[in-house]
């Protein structure tokens, strides 16, 4: 997907995680041990960090006390025409389009997981109630107050949103028992 | 409570604009040293560095509006003492303190709010700006703290 390759170069493009990559080139480290080398603060590193694991070129590992960073080996040891043919050729390009799309619609509409407000324009408010909807099981059923008290863990309006689940299908509602269409 | 005619009224006017001098020199190097440090990032093309240090220059620059409006906001007594006020009435720190250090602990708010979000949905980047901010607001408090604690024990001494 273009995004994800965008994304990875500007992961790269900052001197200080390329730094943090040739450290970890040498072995793996953990965060103070790489803050101290660099010297840059601990937190900083840590921000380095998680854009680098974003993208997949670090990964983490807890050992006893710390947690130790190192470098994706098998991303690096890709040559770069490879890796901007896409390692994922069976996910076409639309599809790609189409996640980023959604992701970009929940990132705008939600924030620590609450919704800020439902969208006006059905497209966007279905990919909004079709987020919500992963919060219930397809494995059971629930009561009127069941759902409620999990939209509202989303949004305060949990009478549209509930309605709203039923008239896009994504549930049904039979005798004030509402069940996840599968 | 000893009358203010006792003292040289003057002093009190020159004991507050020697500290706002002070107080705000400090403030106008720390915005030199965070300028200076943005672009020094911005030119080792480190991007994210120089953006923190862009947010640092930002909480600095808050505060020093703050400091401006807490002065602001003094008393009139405060400001210029009179010999029918009383020493008390004529002192300028304790207001001055209440006032700016209660902008220490409103506008901050917010950020520590979003910091417990951000550390409990695990959003490491958004949780590093705020700490970068909070730092910076509780450096620039700290020497103010320290600045006019140092005033305070002058006066007592005196």
């Amino acid at each position: 997907m273009i995004e994800d390759q965008v994304k990875f170069f500007k992961a790269l493009a900052d001197a200080s995680r390329v730094r943090i990559i040739k450290s970890l080139m040498e072995s793996p480290m953990y965060v103070e041990l790489l803050s101290e080398r660099l010297e840059l603060a601990a937190s900083t590193v840590s921000f380095h960090l998680k854009k680098l694991e974003d993208v997949g070129l670090v990964t983490k590992e807890k050992d006893q006390y710390y947690i130790i960073y190192s470098l994706n080996s098998e991303l690096l040891s890709k040559s770069l025409g490879d890796w901007l043919k896409g390692e994922n050729a069976n996910v076409s390009e639309e599809d790609g389009r189409e996640a980023a799309y959604r992701q970009k619609i929940l990132d705008t509409f939600f924030k620590f997981n609450q919704l800020k407000s439902i969208p006006v324009q059905r497209k966007k408010r279905l990919v909004v109630l079709e987020h919500m909807v992963e919060a219930f099981s397809k494995d059971r059923t629930y009561s009127e107050k069941e759902v409620n008290l999990i939209i509202a863990d989303f949004h305060d309006d949990f009478a549209t949103l509930r309605r709203e689940f039923i008239n896009e299908k994504l549930m049904t509602r039979e005798n004030s028992i509402y069940t996840r269409v599968k | 409570m000893k009358p203010i005619n006792a003292l040289d009224t003057q002093s009190e006017h020159t004991e507050l604009i020697a500290f706002t001098a002070a107080y705000t020199n400090y403030l106008s190097a720390l915005k030199s040293q965070k300028t200076a440090a943005a672009a020094k990032y911005q030119a080792a093309q480190r991007e994210d560095e120089s953006k923190f240090a862009k947010i640092e220059l930002n909480v600095v620059d808050i505060f020093e509006k703050m400091y401006s409006a807490s002065v602001a906001k003094l008393p009139k007594e405060a400001k210029t003492p009179s010999a029918s006020h009383t020493l008390k009435e004529a002192e300028w720190q304790a207001p001055l303190k209440e006032t700016y250090l209660g902008f220490f602990e409103k506008i901050p708010t917010a950020w520590f709010q979003n910091l417990e979000k951000c550390e409990q949905f695990d959003c490491v980047q958004e949780a590093h700006v705020e700490r970068v901010k909070i730092a910076q607001m509780q450096a620039i408090k700290a020497t103010f703290v320290d600045m006019i604690s140092a005033v305070e024990k002058e006066a007592i001494h005196d």
